[in-house]
Order: C-alpha cells, then structure tokens, then sequence
C-alpha cells in the first residue's frame, strides 16, 4: 500500500521537476551576466554563459539536468560554489532544528492554554488566549523577531547576540546528526549544549508565537466539541474524577484534528521561516532559497523546490 | 566579548555590489571574501581557516610571514548578517568590532554619538547621478536633459536619502570649469522656474510619460531618491512609473542599453578624469555608458588627455570633456558618496583601499 501511495506521487515529482525548470529558466535575469562580473563585455559573458552551460537549448538543459538528477547530483551553486546536495545537507539540519524547536514550545503552550480555555468558555483565560494567539499570527515574523532581539538582547542582555546557531568562538559539535543540540549532547558537552540552546532562544520562541494560534484554537474547537459528547457526560454521571475525564477522555479522543493541525503547522513553518533566518542569521534551508531567487542561481533553485 | 586576543569581528550584510569596476576574479564566492583572501594569500601573511560560504569566514595569521611587518590580529571571523538593524545593535553592544554595509542613516546616528567611531572616506571617482538614455525620446533633446538636471531635488535627496553620507556634485558657480579637478559640482541646482522655461523651450510644456528604474540590491539610498525624483518630475509634467529591477537582473538591463532614465552608481578603482570619462562618456560604448552617448568632438579630448604628457594640456583638455558633459547633461551627478565603516573605539590602522573592501593586515586591537 505504501508502494502503491509512493508510485502514486512520481507524476506529481515529475511535473515539479518539469515546472521549477521551466520556470527558473523563463524568469527575467542571465546568471551569465551576473557572475561575468560588471565589466564584462559580451564576449566575456558568452564565454560564462558556455561554462555554465545555458548556451544550450532548454531541451538540452533539460537533459543533462535529469541525468545528473538521476544520480543524485544537484548540481553545483553558482553563488556558494558548493555542491548544492552539500549544501542542503548542511543547512536542513539547522532549519529542522529550529523548526522542531519552535513547534515544541509551540504545543507546550497553546495545547495547555487550548484546553484551559476549552474548560472555562468565556471567561478571561479564554480571551486572553484568543487574544495572545491573534497577536502572535498577525505580527510579522521579522517584526516579532527584531523586537525580541531589541528588548531582549539589546536593552536586557539577557540573550546571546542573534549570529546564527553558535557563538563565533565556539566550535560546532561533532557532526552526527547535524542537530546542535543532540551532538552536543552525545558528545557529553553540556557547555557546548548549553551555548546552543541560549543561541536557539529567542528565534524559536518568534518562530513559536507564530504558530501558536491555529494550534490553540483547534484544541479549544476540539476539547469543545468532545466535551460536549455523550460519552464524556456519562463518565462524569459515573463519578470520574474531572482530572481523568478531561485527559484520559475527552483530551486523547480531541487530539486527531490537532495532530492534522500540527502536521500542517510544521510543514508551513518549514517554508515560512526564511524570515527568521534572515532577523537571526541562522544558516538555514529558508534563507538558502530565498538568496538562490534573488540571485537568479541556476544551481539551487530547482533543488529547494524539489526539496519543499 | 570574549577576549581570546587578539581576535576581530567584522560583520557585514549579503547585499551583492553593482555598478562598481570590481575585478570578478571567480564567479563562486563572496565577492568580499574573493577579494581579500586573494589579496592575503598573495601576501601569504594569512590564511583561510574555514568559509562557510555566505556565512563566516576565519582567516588566522601566518605567524612564519618574514618579508615585513606580521597582523597585528591573529585572528578575524567575518560574519555575514542579514539584517542591518541586528547589525547595529551587534556594534553597539560591543559584540562585533567592525561593520561595512549599515544604512546611510544608521552611519549618521551613530557618528554623532561617542560609543563607536564612525569613518566616512569619500570613494574615489565614484557617483551617484541620474542617467539619461540619449537615444530614446524625448532624452534625445538636449533643453529635456538640461530640465531634468534644473528640476531634481538634490538638497533633499542628499538629506532624505543619504543622511548627508556623501559630497555634493551639485549647485557649482561656473559656466565653464575653472579647475581640472575630478569629481567636481556640475552647475545645476533646484530651479523649478528654469527647468519649466527649458521644458517649454523643448515643445513639451505638458510634460511627458517615462520610467524611472533602479538597481533594487541598493534601495537603500536609490528607493528613496526614486521616489523625490519622482515626485520633482511631477511638478514638470513628466510622470514617471517607477521600475524596481531585482539586482540579478540589474546587469542584464544595463547591458540592453533600453532604461530611459535610471538611478546609478558608477565607481572606477582608477582616480583620473580620463579614466571616469573614458568608461562613462566615451563612445566605445561600455556597458558603464549607460547613456549611450556618443559625441565625437569628446572622444578626441578623452582619448588625447589619456596619453599626453604635457599637463598644461592635460589640464585644458579635462576641462574640456567636463564641460561638454554639464552642458549636454546625460548624466547629472548627485553627489560622491562616503565608504562608511562603523567600529569600536579600540579598533586601530583602517586604510581605505581603492577596492573598498576591508583589509585586515593593517588592523590592530588595542
């Protein structure tokens, strides 16, 4: 069966590979003038333009394109100079880290306030968490983001300064996972674990904020709705404690529209946090997209889309 | 800050530089990085220990260097961060020694307090201006040109957009130039009155319909300047749409030759009039002669004041091309804008290099 959903997504694969060709080759801008430089004459550029290969025809393009595909190579960057597959592999880690980050403390507040408000309808715990959630999605990421770093690092002091994933004196731990935090652990260096939790702070919790809302209102929709259903009326009627009716009960049979929620939340986070990236210097996928676009880099683009 | 000595940190942002005659030695890294660890390991008194392209860089001393003096640092990390307003709150902080790269108005802020030393070293044969496509209509009129350059906003602009980060080449007192200098003001200032007389004189008393485009990596200074450009040619009648070119794009625009009016900057690394004129005036038609322009009686001058040796006639010549280039205005200079670097109080022996970028051999911590 999983054979059958896996087959099922090749033609879906195909077209995206199709279109992201397509497209990153259709959009106004030559790489080959770009990186020939700003004297370039148009020889020069034509000469760039053969060493990348767009001297081509977009078929032939095509072709190579798939063939390295096939193999696994993604080709080269043209603004890193690295391996893109290189590339990638270094920057997932630190996106996934601060995505997975950010959606725990997420869930660790919205589920708690969610069903508090769920229990007590209508009273202030209940508009303040509308309230708080409202505010945290309606804010812009990077607005979030450079207010915390200016009362929190830049008036407090209490935060380590937002240059990305470790402080520049330290030595990133060994890599076996490529997550920070478990490296540092598996290598027994709590100091080092403790460094990148301080530098992991405040973009997650701007990451956090963001997705608390659609989280904390689909708990309160579904505790609500379960609440509310017979079975939760008899258990009360047979003299349940309320502790037990409300998580034994009511809260696991409310949780499979929030776990759909968060499947969506994470998967949004994943795309949507190439602002944060971008406030906190974090070396991330987002930030990785985002300058391939806007440097027009034949190399990349294709690749992040294949990747979302 | 941790005081592992001595050790600098430089951060900078990872807008790409345009319009500029840097040297693109490999079209696969920083141009930052490129340039100096090209420089250092021609010198071999550093190395380059780790380049996490588009992230950091760590160039640690070669302490066996013999053919001169050693680095004052053992150590510079250079750390690319994306946003400007971390960046000045990094300096400010004291977690980062030295920045390139902040706004224009950020420089002006922060030069007026005493936490942080701000230089501001004009660069060389380098301007801002307004250009003008002589081969599209109604460029072509010589009256039009002479009316956009009496009508553009440049006391506002220079505050507005540049925060005062830069000298003016504008409101000059001479019908002819006196002095072989380069750069020099051009003889046009604000003159709403004289530029309408021209427009008229031109037969476009209604003004006229064209696009405004610029180089969107820089927007800092050009988006600005757009719109009081913008809003200047509308007392004209001349309505200008806008057009953000994405900085990518930027070069391929330049090279189609087909932007009517445009916000630039050009700087040659070679401080000679000839030099600028050759590359911006001359009719060879460079990519950096954005204005198409082609004017034989001036070519014969650059090309004359390129070689002779005499500096009487040097002198005559210049003055030459400078005064047909403000007469038939297809570029109006804004103003020369300063290289501005913001660092700690303690941060010692920055050089300005003709290359603008930040060279670390002659830094020193104290």
């Amino acid at each position: 069966m999983i054979g059958r959903r896996l087959a099922g997504a090749v033609p879906s694969v195909i077209g995206v590979v199709v279109v992201t060709f397509v497209l990153t080759r259709a959009l106004p801008g030559d790489p080959a003038a770009f990186f020939a430089g700003p004297a370039a004459s148009a020889q020069a550029i034509q000469e760039v333009r053969a060493r990348l290969g767009l001297d081509r025809s977009l078929v032939g393009q095509f072709i190579v394109y798939m063939r390295d595909l096939a193999r696994g190579d993604f080709g080269t960057s043209l603004t890193t100079g690295q391996r893109v597959l290189q590339d990638l592999l270094t920057r997932l880690p630190a996106s996934l880290e601060l995505t997975l980050c950010a959606l725990a403390l997420s869930v660790s507040v919205a589920l708690p306030l969610g069903v508090y408000a769920a229990t007590r309808p209508g009273s202030w715990i209940d508009h303040a968490s509308r309230v708080l959630t409202t505010a945290g999605v309606s804010l812009p990421t990077f607005f979030t983001g450079l207010s915390l770093v200016y009362v929190f690092y830049f008036l407090l002091g209490w935060v380590p300064a937002p240059l990305g994933r470790l402080d520049v004196f330290l030595s990133p731990p060994d890599h076996i996972t490529g997550f920070y935090l478990v490296d540092s652990l598996l290598r027994r260096d709590p100091a080092l674990f403790w460094a990148c939790l301080r530098q992991l702070t405040l973009s997650a919790i701007t990451l956090g904020v963001f997705s608390m809302a659609p989280i904390a209102r689909m708990t309160r929709a579904a505790m609500l709705g379960v609440l509310s259903s017979e079975f939760i009326r008899t258990a009360r009627a047979s003299g349940l404690a309320r502790g037990t009716v409300l998580y034994t009960y009511a809260f696991r049979n409310a949780m499979l529209p929030v776990v759909t929620t968060l499947g969506m939340v994470f998967s949004f986070m994943l795309g949507a946090n190439v602002l944060v990236e971008k406030v906190f210097a974090w070396p991330g996928i987002g930030s990785y997209a985002l300058e391939a676009l806007i440097a027009s880099d034949y190399g990349c683009s294709p690749a992040n889309t294949l990747r979302i | 800050m941790l005081s592992v000595a001595p050790c600098l940190l430089a951060i900078r942002s990872t807008k790409q530089r345009s319009g500029h005659l840097v040297v693109n030695l490999s079209p696969t890294f920083l141009d930052f990085c490129l340039t100096l660890s090209y420089f250092l390991r021609q010198t071999c008194r550093s190395h380059l220990l780790k380049n996490s392209p588009r992230q950091e860089t760590l160039y640690v001393r070669f302490d066996e260097w013999k053919s001169g003096p050693l680095p004052k640092l053992k150590r510079v990390i250079t750390r690319e961060v994306p946003s400007a307003a971390n960046r000045r709150a990094l300096l400010e902080r004291g977690d980062a020694d030295v920045s390139f790269d902040l706004p224009p108005k950020d420089f002006n802020e922060l030069s007026r307090g005493e936490k942080l030393r701000v230089i501001g070293i004009p660069i060389e044969n380098s301007m801002w201006y307004i250009g003008m496509n002589v081969t599209k209509p109604p460029f072509n009129n010589i009256k039009v040109r002479q009316a956009v350059a009496y009508a553009l906003p440049y006391d506002k602009i220079m505050a507005v957009a540049f925060y005062g980060r830069a000298i003016k080449l504008y409101g000059a007192p001479w019908a002819h130039p006196t002095s072989a200098a380069w750069l020099q003001p051009f003889p046009y200032s604000t003159d709403m009155a004289k530029a309408k007389t021209l427009l008229r004189e031109a037969g476009y008393a209604q003004g006229f319909e064209t696009t405004l485009s610029f180089d969107l990596g820089l927007a800092t200074v050009s988006e600005p300047t757009a719109l009081l450009v913008q809003e200047s040619l509308e007392q004209l009648g001349i309505k200008t749409t806008i057009n953000k070119i994405p900085g990518a794009n930027w070069r391929g625009a330049l090279l189609k030759k087909d932007m009517p009016l445009i916000i630039n900057n050009f700087g040659g690394w070679l401080n000679y009039p000839e030099y600028f004129f050759f590359w911006n005036y001359h009719g060879q038609n460079a990519v950096f002669n954005t204005m198409s322009y082609q004017n034989p009686v001036m070519d014969k001058l650059i090309d004359e004041a390129r070689f002779t040796t005499d500096t009487a006639r040097y002198r005559e010549l210049v003055r030459g091309f400078i005064a047909i280039a403000a007469d038939e205005v297809p570029r109006v200079p804004l103003n020369q804008p300063y290289l501005d670097i913001a660092m700690q109080n303690n941060i010692t022996g920055y050089q300005y290099w003709f290359h603008r970028q930040l060279d670390f051999r002659q830094l020193g911590k104290q």
